[in-house]
């Protein structure tokens, strides 16, 4: 029993008030045929967007406003992922015409 | 005439002669699926040669950042259809509407070659969105109708999305070049 009660001391605070989840779920966006799709994903905060390159140019992901972060190249066939910590608005510097979202849900 | 209004009516001439091909015989030429790749090869060729003069002469990064993307998709699309050609065993063979292409280009390619700054960029911009329509439309119209080869036809349907992204690109930066 005191085993036990420590292992839940332990554990709760795990699973509560962090800003990244225990099991963060992966959300993939295809870029394939010049485009982000699904073109928005919604997740929570923390977990994990991958984006994988279907296309047979190099493309990037990259915040649109400021440029906060970006992947570099993502060659053809390649992959890049990202933990979520806010939402944002990104683009493909290569292509601008190339657009995509990251909403977090509350 | 000046010679702005020469150039537009060469690049005009030589970037939609794929365009009225068709309407000029009544019906698309035809072609092999060697003759086919061939067309595909050249036509992504000339773009990289224009891409490459736009960086040896232009001064703005718009133009050479747009030029550099050029140069790298349409080189992945070369090696795309070389790849595919090797393995169906078809050699690209020269033709007609390739030749044509050639010959206009090197047209194209005189008239960007007598300007410079401004003037040349926006030459450039200009005949990369009209050589883009074309294109798209030749690929619509008569390549994609003359392909008999499955894994061919395929190919020349997945780069028209990145040649739609590229024109909409060209006329995105004709836009920001004209405001400045």
């Amino acid at each position: 029993m005191l085993t036990r009660n420590l292992l839940l001391l332990v554990l709760i605070p795990l699973f509560t008030g962090s800003d990244v989840g225990v099991n963060p779920k992966v959300h993939t966006v295809e870029i394939k045929g010049m485009k982000f799709l699904p073109a928005e994903v919604r997740v929570k905060k923390g977990d994990i967007v991958l984006w994988i390159n279907k296309d047979m140019v190099v493309h990037n992901v990259t915040e649109e406003k400021s440029r906060a972060w970006t992947s570099q190249a993502i060659p053809a066939g390649k992959s890049w992922k990202m933990v979520v910590k806010q939402s944002d608005a990104y683009f493909c510097t290569l292509h601008p015409v190339m657009k995509g979202k990251i909403r977090i849900l509350n | 005439m000046n010679m702005f209004k020469t150039f537009k009516q060469v690049a005009i001439a030589g970037c939609c002669a794929l365009i009225t091909l068709p309407a000029i015989g009544q019906e698309n030429p035809k072609l092999s699926d060697a003759e086919v790749a061939s067309v595909a090869v050249t036509a992504n060729q000339i773009d990289i040669s224009a891409a490459k003069l736009a960086q040896k002469k232009s001064k703005n990064p718009e133009i050479t950042k747009f030029a550099e993307t050029m140069i790298n998709d349409h080189q992945a699309v070369i090696d795309q259809a070389s790849a595919l050609v090797k393995k169906l065993g078809v050699a690209p063979k020269d033709n007609d509407v390739s030749r044509k292409l050639l010959a206009d280009a090197k047209k194209t390619e005189e008239a960007l070659m007598a300007k410079s700054g401004p003037e040349f960029d926006t030459a450039y911009i200009e005949n990369e969105v009209a050589y883009h329509k074309a294109v798209i439309s030749a690929i619509n119209g008569l390549l994609i109708p003359e392909t008999e080869n499955q894994e061919l036809k395929e190919l020349l349907q997945n780069v028209l999305p990145a040649f739609n992204a590229h024109l909409e690109h060209a006329e995105m930066v004709k836009k920001q070049i004209a405001a400045k």
